[in-house]
């Protein structure tokens, strides 16, 4: 069965009195504990895709199913880490993490327990009482990755989730993600527009066209070996081969979103 | 460290010399005491009211009403902020008539409340929590509307019930708005019971200064704005402390900047 699967779907929303289409005709099946990246120019609907998903919004029409579950609302089984800070700035880093459980009703004294162990693996053990303010882009992040995994979610959902970020933070990052991941190996959708991390952290590829009517273009396996470390990944000749033949096909949607918007 | 002590020395000069020169101006008659007051009269009368205690049950009175129309005012304005801001239904439905109530000058209503409530405390009540009401409604209602709405996403993903995302995100992202209204809602919960006192009372500073007023005892009157203006100083002291502890999370002002 597949996690999840997205049959005809399409997106438009109505602006200025005419009818914008985001995505259309999006036929996807991703199955369960697959590690899949979306990789597409600027606004081509990559993080209106992931909405769709976890049902923030709904399908101007097609179907959405999880698990051979159709969805119509809120989908509680999916995680989503999102590009900006999510954290609450009046809660510390351990109440942040352990937010998914107060609001399932776990008793606070086991929350807190659990807490503490998610924040150990995250690293932050000793900054737990810090409030989101006086931690760095890079704990936050690790703080918000705490708290969406805590609640075990079968589908983990990321939007460019480290593009804010350094490039060594960013790798170190990656890195522990991937190690969290094998750990139990939830299904992934990783939208980005970094090539290099798309390959490094995915088992499949997937290139969106450029918008309006965006919809998948190209897909491609990576079979590098696992476990992965995304530096030393990075040199391996698989690696530059798929590398290039993303970018040949990434490089025309690009040229047209550049041509669109001058 | 230093500039501070400065500053606060500064501040203390300005107000000495103010008081300084109303002093010699008002002792050489350069402005007619009778209009003006004498600054050790005003003082000496503070002192009296004070030694001979008859400034109690007046005192009490006002701070009885005065607090009464913040808390009351406060809460109906964070429920109803809060209410209007998540039914956006019920938001376009009032919102002229909110915006009618917000525009009127609302201390005309002090007649028709002491019809209403009688010269007791209720009728300055009323009129305090009518003024505090919308200050603190407003900022909920702008506050609640500028929620990230990331954080409003991730509570709902995490399972979170219209219920529990008022707990967990509405409400406490308004309390920075609440807190700012709140410096200004003191000064009018105030506002309302002295109104309410001047316009028909038996009792409160209010009343005591129309008494000092009808027998041209203006030092009396200069001594009850003092007096009133001493506790509205200290009640806001009071909100700085609270707003330092609901707000701790908050960075402070000069980490903003860098």
């Amino acid at each position: 069965m597949d996690a999840i699967k997205l049959s005809g779907v399409n997106f438009s929303y109505a602006r200025g009195g005419k009818l914008d289409n985001v995505l259309s005709g999006i036929d996807l099946a991703v199955e369960a504990g697959q590690f899949l990246s979306f990789v597409g120019p600027t606004g081509c609907g990559k993080s209106t895709l992931l909405h769709l998903i976890a049902g923030l919004s709904q399908p101007s029409s097609g179907q959405l199913d999880l698990f051979g579950r159709v969805c119509a609302g809120v989908n509680t089984d999916c995680g989503y880490l999102f590009q900006s800070d999510s954290l609450l700035p009046w809660r510390t880093a351990l109440e942040n993490v352990t937010l998914g459980l107060e609001i399932r009703g776990v008793e606070k004294r086991s929350a807190t327990e659990l807490g503490m162990v998610w924040l150990d693996r995250v690293q932050l053990k000793n900054h737990h009482h810090k409030f989101p303010h006086e931690l760095s882009g890079g704990m936050r992040k690790r703080v918000a990755l705490a708290q969406t995994l805590i609640t075990n979610p079968k589908i983990l959902l990321m939007d460019e989730p480290f593009s804010a970020l350094d490039v060594q933070t960013r790798s170190s990052m990656e890195n522990l993600l991937l190690d969290l991941w094998s750990a139990d190996r939830k299904t992934v959708i990783f939208v980005t527009h970094d090539i290099e991390e798309a390959i490094s952290l995915s088992d499949r590829v997937i290139v969106l066209s450029a918008g309006p009517s965006s919809h998948p273009i190209a897909e491609f396996p990576v079979l590098l070996p696992r476990p992965r470390d995304v530096f030393e990944v990075r040199l391996a000749p698989e690696f530059l081969t798929i590398q290039r033949e993303i970018w040949a096909k990434l490089k025309q949607e690009v040229e047209k979103t550049n041509a669109r918007l001058m | 460290m230093k500039s501070g002590v400065l500053l606060r020395l500064a501040q203390l000069l300005l107000l000495t010399s103010v008081i300084g020169a109303w002093y010699v101006l008002t002792e050489t008659e350069v402005l007619p005491p009778f209009f003006f007051g004498k600054p050790l009269l005003v003082f000496d009368q503070i002192v009296v009211w004070f030694a001979d205690r008859s400034i109690f049950p007046h005192l009490g009175i006002t701070l009885l009403e005065t607090l009464l129309a913040f808390v009351i005012g406060t809460s109906a304005g964070l429920v109803c902020g809060l209410w209007l801001a998540l039914s956006p239904l019920a938001a376009s439905l009032l919102d002229p008539y909110v915006k009618a109530f917000n525009s009127m000058p609302r201390v005309i209503l002090a007649p028709i409340f002491a019809v209403w409530f009688g010269l007791g405390i209720w009728s300055k009540v009323f009129l305090g929590i009518t003024l505090v009401f919308f200050i603190v409604f407003f900022s909920v209602f702008h506050g609640v509307r500028q929620v990230n709405p990331i954080w409003v996403a991730s509570a709902k993903l995490m399972g979170g019930s219209r219920f529990k995302l008022l707990r967990y995100v509405y409400l406490p992202s308004a309390m920075a708005w609440v807190f700012s209204s709140l410096h200004a809602a003191v000064g009018m919960a105030f506002v309302g019971s002295v109104i309410g006192e001047y316009l028909g009372s038996a009792s409160g500073v209010g009343y005591l200064i129309l008494q000092a007023e009808g027998v041209f005892d203006i030092n009396a009157v200069l001594a009850g704005i003092v007096l009133l203006t001493i506790c509205a100083l200290l009640l806001d002291w009071v909100v700085t402390q609270c707003e330092r502890y609901f707000l701790r999370w908050q960075p402070a002002a000069s980490e903003h900047s860098g």
